[in-house]
């Protein structure tokens, strides 16, 4: 087996794995859960550039699926801008936004950060139900048109909801992949050592800052685009979207998947999107048990799922030798 | 001018509420570094409590006020020895995490006890407004402006002419001093967070009588603390009155003359310029 292949062997197989599920299954339910765990994948990656790598806690989170959203009905119904065009549109217009946020409230980092972007959230959803010509008020905007690429005559059409599968899982693997590459390149590397001790890191030359600064745009971004996606798959949005239980639901993916890994995120995600369909019955008691959730997984796996399963494979991993699997030691939890 | 001068006694009065809720969570910020989120959930404890004692055991506004604000402080108190002491020297963004995990908890097990209506506690008072001059205020109201008045001038006294106080005062200020100089700061922790979380309770109750009760009252008042919080200075107690104050005037004024929908926004603008211009808090000497 050529190197490449088998040090990366685990994520091929993921991959493959993933790829296959629409000729696993004919159910569209199951297809319509992976669909919306690819979509909060998308947003907690976000959140964990910021949560995981930076180490401040944004609450304002959920205002950029919004921003992503709302941008992207508003300029594909009024406008008839076609969906890629509107998609990346509604990237920039959360990085522009991300960036003035940023820009005032990273200078003061901690609590501050957390309670200036819990209430810029809070803003953008009054603005989301009050400004009713813009927004379409608390119903929101409805007929969204779906998502097609091309131009002329040469359109694809995503229609089918295997066809927004792949959509999606072509905008995570991508995801995936930038954000493997920063955070192992310099920039996150200056992150992790703003975030493990921040004057040691600015003494060097690293100005805290600016990586902050940077981190929280993408995050921002890659936010919107999550919404952006959202909205063209489900053709509406409403306030909703930007609502606190939505940045709850994210922060519980992100820590008990773990903070400060690439694939935390991508387990949460799936966890918290697929259980919670299988706990129907006990639907009311949801929100209780997510909240008792989220204190106990401090209490006992404080870095979440995905360093646990890395601390007991250096653990345990000399047991699969024979398989020959490089395993990376990587330092990059909180 | 008589509607101004109508509008700003109502925004004293909100703000005096919200001066109460925020005392709490400043103290506790000073003391442990702990943003509390599950601050929102005491206050609402505090009308939830009061709503089901006269509701269902029939007793009076005074009595079931007093037996709601008694048992969030051992709510306080259980919550802090069980949870906040554990995450001790633990990062904000993991204390903030929790704080966040019982707040969900207690709003939803609240939302599945008493269903989505809001409730309103029997006001023992009859509905007619009372006069001042040309403005009028309810009994409800006039109230809570007492207490509030009444406990905000006891926790001043207290904090600053008690030996209790100026303990509390030297924790705040450098707890190793503290420690050093024989404080229990382990049991100041814990009275301090309890005495916050009756504070929220009182207001949950005066609020209760006013407005409405809801499990998920907490939600909105809790953003509002915090803006409060900030603009009097992190950890500084008196800032937070005056900051209650500003804020609730400010709020009542915005809604009144420029915008009803957009009356809880202006709070988040007057963080954004505080954060800007004197982020230390309106009322802190600067230190340098």
């Amino acid at each position: 087996m050529p190197a490449i292949f088998r040090n990366h062997l685990g994520k091929i197989l993921w991959g493959l794995v993933f790829a296959s599920v629409p000729f696993m299954t004919r159910d569209e339910y199951y297809i319509h859960l992976l669909i919306m765990a690819g979509f909060y994948i998308l947003a907690v990656e976000g959140l964990n550039l910021i949560v995981g790598y930076v180490g401040e806690l944004s609450l304002g989170h959920q205002a950029f699926l919004g921003i992503g959203a709302y941008a992207s009905a508003i300029l594909s119904i009024r406008f008839n801008i076609p969906f890629l065009m509107s998609f990346i549109a509604a990237g920039i217009t959360g990085g522009l936004v991300s960036f003035f946020l940023g820009y005032i409230t990273l200078r003061l980092r901690g609590a501050y950060f957390v309670i200036v972007t819990l209430s810029f959230a809070g803003i953008m959803h009054l603005v989301a139900v009050n400004s009713d010509t813009l927004t379409g008020g608390p119903l929101g905007l409805g007929g969204i048109p779906g998502a097609g690429i091309g131009i002329g005559e040469w359109q694809v059409r995503f229609s089918s909801k295997t066809s927004f599968y792949y959509l999606i899982f072509a905008l995570v693997l991508a995801t995936l992949y930038l954000c493997n590459r920063i955070v192992h390149s310099r920039l996150g590397r200056a992150c992790i050592g703003i975030r493990e001790n921040e004057v040691l890191a600015e003494s060097v030359g690293i100005s805290a800052f600016r990586y902050a600064l940077l981190f929280s745009v993408m995050g921002g971004i890659l936010a919107s685009f999550a919404g952006s996606f959202y909205a063209h798959y489900v053709t509406l949005v409403s306030p909703e979207i930007m609502s606190f239980p939505q940045i709850v639901t994210m922060l519980l993916m992100l820590v008990i998947g773990g903070r400060g890994t690439v694939a935390g995120p991508v387990i949460g995600a799936i966890l918290f999107t697929i259980i919670p369909e299988y706990l129907r019955i006990a639907k009311a008691f949801k929100w209780p048990v997510y909240g008792v959730l989220l204190i106990f997984a401090i209490l006992i796996i404080p870095q979440g799922i995905m360093p646990a399963l890395r601390g007991l494979w250096t653990q345990y991993g000399s047991y699969f030798k024979f398989l020959k699997i490089r395993s990376k030691v990587n330092a990059h939890h909180p | 001018m008589i509607e101004f001068l109508q509008q700003f006694v109502n925004g004293l009065i909100i703000g005096m509420t919200y001066s109460l809720v925020a005392i709490g969570l400043t103290m506790t910020f000073g003391l442990m570094n702990v943003i509390n989120f599950a601050h929102g959930e005491f206050y609402m404890l505090g009308g939830f409590i009061a709503y089901y004692v006269v509701a269902l055991m029939n007793m009076g506004f005074y009595i079931s006020a007093l037996i709601a604000v008694l048992a969030t402080m051992v709510g306080g108190l259980i919550t802090e020895r069980l949870l906040i002491r554990r995450l001790r020297g633990r990062d904000i963004l993991t204390t903030a995490i929790v704080t966040i995990g019982l707040s969900m908890f207690l709003q939803n097990t609240g939302f599945i006890i008493m269903g989505p209506i809001p409730k309103s506690i029997p006001s023992p008072f009859e509905p007619v407004p009372i006069y001042i001059g040309q403005i009028t205020v309810a009994p409800a109201r006039l109230l809570a402006a007492a207490v509030s008045i009444i406990i905000i001038s006891f926790t001043h006294l207290a904090y600053n002419y008690t030996k209790v106080g100026r303990a509390l005062k030297a924790t705040l200020q450098d707890r190793d001093a503290a420690l050093l100089a024989g404080i229990n700061t382990n049991t100041f922790n814990m009275w301090t967070f309890a005495y916050g979380s009756a504070l929220a309770a009182v207001a949950g109750v005066l609020l209760g009588a006013m407005f409405v009760v809801t499990p998920f009252m907490g939600e909105a008042v809790i953003a509002k603390a915090w803006v409060v919080v900030i603009v009097g200075g992190l950890g500084n107690i008196m800032g937070a009155v005056l900051g209650g104050l500003l804020l609730g005037v400010a709020e009542t004024l915005g809604a009144g003359f420029i915008s009803a929908g957009y009356k809880d926004a202006i709070g988040f603008f007057i963080v954004i310029l505080v954060l800007f211009f004197k982020p230390t808090g309106l009322w802190t000497k600067s230190t340098s």
